[in-house]
């Protein structure tokens, strides 16, 4: 129980470290190693985020654009 | 690189072209004699060539303003007319083509080639949408900062390189020149700089008569356009400038002399410009220079040999010497005794500096800010005025590094409490710990001076005897030895702080490895911050096309529902 107290605790100084930096109110150089291994990880989590939001954006994208080719024959077609 | 002709002084008849518009279109455009008059009758090409010649500027008349008010607001000399700077420039620093027509400019100091059609174009542009790199900035030969005026003989167009804020800043040119790796020098160019400012002092004395003040203000009012408001400064400026013809302008000769005499060690023939300075003197514009020069060359050797460095910084702190005061607190015109004092009055200043753990270059660094207290320019002090000398002086970089090093071997400033720096420990940068010695003096403080000097200072310093030499980019041997017990304090504190940050520091070498090791992971985060970037910049674009898709889609939809209805 303990330990993951503790856990919590530094997780919630790497949010806070990340929020900072990309605030742009402390650099990467006041941080510690164990800071920078901290922010890292947050880091990469956000761009796993990123990546498979912009993937089922993309095939949302292309569903649509199919969508809106086949509506626009269907429209031609009647008019 | 375009290189210049050697031009010399300018005659008597040339100087008073420069007196109006029309001397001026004669000199530049080779037109004898001109007088508007004879415009009509003139054939196409000098037509063109007389048109062109009027419509070049050189810099805008705000350039021009900004600096006659900052010379104003120091008390400077600020008295410059516009047309005979772009004259003046032009016929030592103007690039013809081979139809007699001005077509470009050269910096005096950098060498760099301007276009001049393309500085028209700029120049109309507003300020902050103008390419820099086209248009010229108005440069004091003589720093502004080391009491230079906006006048025609310390003004010269040259590149933003030149100008002070930039690479030059407060540099002395020669001392510039030097530190520059000789890349802008040029004895060419520095031969018609003096010879501008030589025939611009000839110029520039006549404007200190009375009709030329009118004639200036009213050159004001035409030409700058200004307000009701600035014609009242224009007011208040006449009456300061009419005190300033009582001021003496010796304090130029020295830097001008030494202009001189680089031109000699090149070989050029300078008895011309000699000449020209015993012609100032002879028509009472300036007076003693045989003084000046003995003051100046003493003054120039001693401070030579108390920097005690090879380079010609020695040039850049003389620029800050008041000469007038000097000379005039020297009651002699016999070298040996200018010798024995001036050598007399520094080294009680060296004295006075070593017995305070201060630096010679503490002393030329204070030279600007500190004339009123500088007890250069007596004989004999009080003891209050040795005090206010010594309390005054700044602190070099070398200096502060070294009392920062001392105050680190002391327990006081390296104590903790709880396992946290306390208040007044040093290497805790919201500390604000003064230096040693000026406790009185606000600001003069030690917060942030670990973290910016620890790893290129500090630590190279005290545990291998070598520091980072930006210059030269490298690191290199300290001349100081830090070996005694003192020293160790400071070590044994700085590997104290080191290991209470991180238990695995037991070495500097420990240290030096988590600094490397942090590097690189500094280095992936930063890449992996510009990756999220980069995605999130994606990810917003694809956002804003999706929407576009799905906003179609309705529309779409809606048309063909419309459609169905039609038709059912």
């Amino acid at each position: 129980m303990d330990n993951k107290i503790v856990e919590l605790e530094k997780y919630k100084i790497d949010i806070q470290n990340k929020n900072n930096l990309d605030n742009k109110s402390i650099t990467l150089d006041e941080l510690s190693i164990e800071e920078l291994d901290g922010v890292s990880k947050l880091y990469r989590s956000e761009i796993k985020y990123l990546t498979e939001d912009i993937k089922k954006r993309v095939e949302n994208i292309e569903r649509l654009k199919q969508e809106n080719k086949k509506l626009k024959k269907i429209l031609g077609r009647s008019e | 690189m375009y290189k210049i002709m050697l031009k010399g002084l300018l005659t008597d008849n040339d100087l008073e072209k420069l007196n109006s518009m029309e001397g001026i279109i004669d000199l530049l455009c080779d037109i004898p004699n001109f007088n508007m008059d004879m415009y009509d009758e003139l054939d196409e090409d000098k037509i063109s060539l007389v048109d062109h010649t009027l419509s070049i500027n050189l810099l805008t008349d705000s350039q021009i303003e900004s600096n006659l008010r900052r010379s104003m607001d120091n008390n400077n000399l600020a008295l410059i007319n516009k047309k005979r700077l772009m004259a003046l420039s032009l016929l030592y620093f103007g690039i013809k083509d081979e139809n007699n027509k001005y077509v470009g400019y050269i910096c005096p100091y950098t060498g760099k080639e301007y276009n001049l059609s393309d500085m028209y174009y700029e120049l109309r542009k507003p300020y902050s949408e103008r390419n820099k790199e086209k248009v010229l900035e108005l440069e004091h030969i003589r720093p502004h900062s080391s009491g230079g005026g906006t006048v025609l003989f310390n003004c010269i167009p040259s590149s933003k390189e030149a100008n002070n804020f930039s690479e030059k800043s407060d540099l002395h040119l020669l001392d510039w020149f030097n530190q520059s790796g000789s890349k802008y020098y040029d004895k060419e160019r520095l031969y018609n700089l003096v010879s501008y400012i030589l025939s611009a002092y000839s110029i520039s004395f006549r404007e200190y008569q009375e009709s030329d003040l009118d004639y200036y203000e009213n050159d004001i009012n035409n030409d700058l356009e200004i307000d009701n408001d600035e014609l009242e400064n224009v007011k208040e400026y006449k009456e300061k400038v009419k005190n300033k013809k009582h001021i003496s302008i010796e304090g130029y000769i020295p830097f001008l002399k030494q202009l001189i005499n680089k031109l000699e060690t090149e070989g050029y023939d300078v008895s011309l410009f000699n000449n020209k300075l015993v012609e100032l003197e002879n028509n009472n514009i300036i007076s003693n220079i045989n003084k000046y020069e003995i003051v100046q060359d003493v003054i120039e050797n001693l401070f030579k040999e108390y920097s005690g460095d090879e380079n010609t910084s020695y040039l850049t702190y003389s620029l800050n010497i008041d000469y007038i005061k000097l000379v005039n607190s020297i009651n002699s015109n016999d070298r040996q005794e200018i010798e024995t004092i001036l050598r007399t009055r520094l080294s009680n200043i060296k004295y006075l500096v070593d017995i305070n753990s201060k630096t010679m270059k503490d002393y030329f660094i204070s030279l600007r800010d500190n004339q009123e207290v500088d007890i250069i320019y007596k004989d004999n002090h009080s003891q209050e005025e040795i005090q206010s000398f010594v309390e005054n002086l700044k602190l070099s970089y070398d200096t502060k590094i070294n009392i920062f090093i001392e105050i680190l071997s002391e327990r006081q400033y390296t104590s903790y409490e709880g396992g946290k720096t306390n208040k007044s420990n040093i290497f805790n940068q919201r500390n604000e710990i003064p230096f040693k010695g000026y406790e009185s003096i606000n600001g003069l403080n030690t917060s942030h001076f670990w973290s910016f000097n620890s790893q290129i200072y500090i630590i190279p310093l005290l545990f291998y005897n070598i520091y980072y030499n930006k210059k030269e980019k490298k690191y290199i041997d300290s001349d100081k030895d830090y070996s005694g017990p003192e020293y160790d304090n400071a070590r044994k504190n700085i590997l104290e702080y080191l290991s209470l940050r991180n238990d695995k520091i037991k070495s500097i070498e420990d240290y030096i490895d988590e600094l490397d090791k942090k590097d690189k992971k500094t280095k992936q985060v930063q890449n992996l911050i510009d990756l999220r970037d980069s995605f999130r910049d994606k990810d917003i674009r694809l956002i804003r096309y999706e929407k576009e898709l799905i906003e179609e889609n309705m529309e779409l939809k809606e048309s063909i529902s419309n459609t169905i209805r039609r038709v059912m």
